[in-house]
């Protein structure tokens, strides 16, 4: 015997029910997330939602690769800060003695600096590389943005004197040549971030100096010295010549001539990051030497 | 859960409380992520996706109103935006779109090509619906939500979603099922 049921019943939504079932059952099983993958998501996702409320009350925005940017931003900041704060250091007050970032051995420290950076590149393009193999997107992210930031420090230290350029073209083309190595393989979630680091790269090779940059002759000295360094020398007859030069401020290139009036004592003043070579008329001569971020020292004598 | 208990979690997360953050992740990710895979393809792409849109709507807290959007209807506009935003950007990296595709690497060959084949299915199967249908079918399996919410969300009654969604799925279920019968041979032959 057969049960048959009225149309419209609601036995005969059934099938249509079960039909539901099965297919958001299917949709369950064939569209199934990655715990793992969720997982890192989940704690990205609050990292960055934490250190956005540390930094701003009222949201910027923060979407998606822009985030990334911005982290990448933050991160050469960061680099570029540590950079200035290790060239600018302040002057004693009165001290009529050139001081220099890192005194006599700047120009090795500039070298071993560039020399860090590249080492500290390679770490991190091999990160870069592992994450690649690994594929794992947010890392390969991640990475690349301290690849990046590595390679903003290494654009500054490249240029400072006694930096072997050629060496660093070397390791700089070799890194370039790897990162070219997994461009064809980038997902499409890294391929702006890679597209921009790649950039970055051969912007940096880009701009490297076609010959090494001498060590200067003033082994403190890291920048060269402002044009015109005026003496403002007094007429001290009887005193031997002291430097009142004041720091200079700036960067410059070129040989200053001071000019001071008097039986003795020039003063050349230097400025900052140079050598300043101040020449006197009068009836005594001296030279005064300003180096990086100093004042110039007269050596002036009686005629 | 219920409406009321997520809006007070809702309610905490507007204030950047961490925890808060993490429960409307836990509640609602896994639904995130099916709605964007099955849009995206890759999971590759579907987990950025996800990390973009949740970035989205923490910077979108502090400004949602609760009232009239139910937070679900909410979040999936935002979902699908970022969605869409990323199929326009696609486009530029066309060449990079070759790439198999990537799926759980825990699971064995045999499990991945099931999984693949499945959702290669349910894909083609979709294709088939009208643009409305398919609508509702993503919100109401993929991303979970229910008929009132998917009905604010298209700004229709929610007789009428329940009516799209009737039809999507007759349609769904004999186009799986011709598909299916259709592997089934062709594994016989």
């Amino acid at each position: 015997m057969t049960l048959r049921l009225p149309a419209g019943s609601i036995f005969e939504l059934r099938p249509k029910h079960r039909a539901e079932r099965e297919f958001a059952q299917r949709v369950e099983s064939a569209f199934r997330a990655d715990d793992v993958a969720l997982a890192r998501v989940r704690a990205s996702i609050l990292a960055q939602a934490s250190a956005r409320s540390v930094t701003t009350t009222r949201p910027s925005r923060w979407t998606g690769s822009f985030s990334w940017r911005l982290a990448a931003v933050a991160a050469v900041l960061v680099v570029a800060l540590a950079s200035g704060f290790a060239i600018i250091r302040s002057v004693p007050a009165g001290s009529s003695q050139a001081v220099v970032p890192g005194g006599s051995a700047t120009a090795s420290q500039a070298a071993n600096g560039a020399s860090a950076d590249l080492d500290q590149a390679d770490t991190s393009l091999k990160l870069v590389l592992t994450a690649f193999r690994t594929s794992d997107a947010a890392d390969l992210n991640f990475v690349l943005v301290a690849y990046q930031a590595r390679l903003a420090a290494i654009a500054i230290d490249v240029r400072r004197p006694g930096t072997d350029v050629a060496a660093a073209r070397a390791r700089l083309v070799s890194q370039a040549s790897s990162l070219a190595g997994i461009a064809s393989s980038v997902t499409p979630a890294n391929a702006s971030l890679f597209k921009q680091v790649s950039a970055d790269l051969a912007g940096v090779i880009a701009s490297l100096p076609s010959k090494p940059t001498p060590a200067p002759v003033n082994p403190g000295a890291s920048h060269k010295p402002t044009p015109m360094p005026t003496s403002t020398a007094t007429p001290t007859p009887t005193k031997k010549p002291v430097s009142t030069a004041t720091p200079g401020n700036g960067k410059s290139n070129g040989k200053g001539n001071g000019n001071g009036n008097g039986n003795a004592g020039g003063n050349g003043n230097g400025n900052a990051g140079g050598n300043g070579k101040g020449n006197r008329n009068g009836n005594a001569s001296g030279n005064g030497n300003g180096n990086a971020g100093s004042n110039g020292k007269g050596t002036g004598k009686n005629h | 859960m219920h409406e009321s208990a997520v809006d007070k979690i809702v309610a905490k997360a507007r204030t950047g409380d961490p925890s808060s953050i993490g429960s409307l992740y836990d509640l609602y990710a896994a639904r995130v992520y099916r709605f964007v895979l099955v849009r995206v393809h890759q999971p590759s792409d579907a987990e950025d996706l996800l990390q973009r849109i949740f970035l989205k709507v923490i910077e979108a807290l502090p400004g949602y109103q609760p009232r009239g959007l139910p937070f679900a209807a909410w979040l999936f506009r935002i979902a699908r935006n970022t969605v869409i935003d990323h199929d326009r950007t696609r486009r530029e990296h066309s060449t990079l779109d070759e790439i198999a595709e990537r799926t759980d690497q825990r699971a064995g060959p045999e499990e991945l090509a099931e999984v693949a084949f499945e959702r290669a299915a349910i894909r083609a199967a979709l294709e088939l619906l009208t643009s409305e249908q398919r609508d509702v079918i993503t919100y109401r399996f993929f991303a979970g939500l229910s008929p009132r919410e998917i009905g604010v969300l298209m700004d229709r009654r929610e007789g009428a979603i329940r009516a799209l969604q009737f039809r999507a799925i007759q349609t769904l279920r004999e186009s799986l099922a011709t598909g299916a019968d259709l592997l089934a041979s062709g594994l016989s032959a």
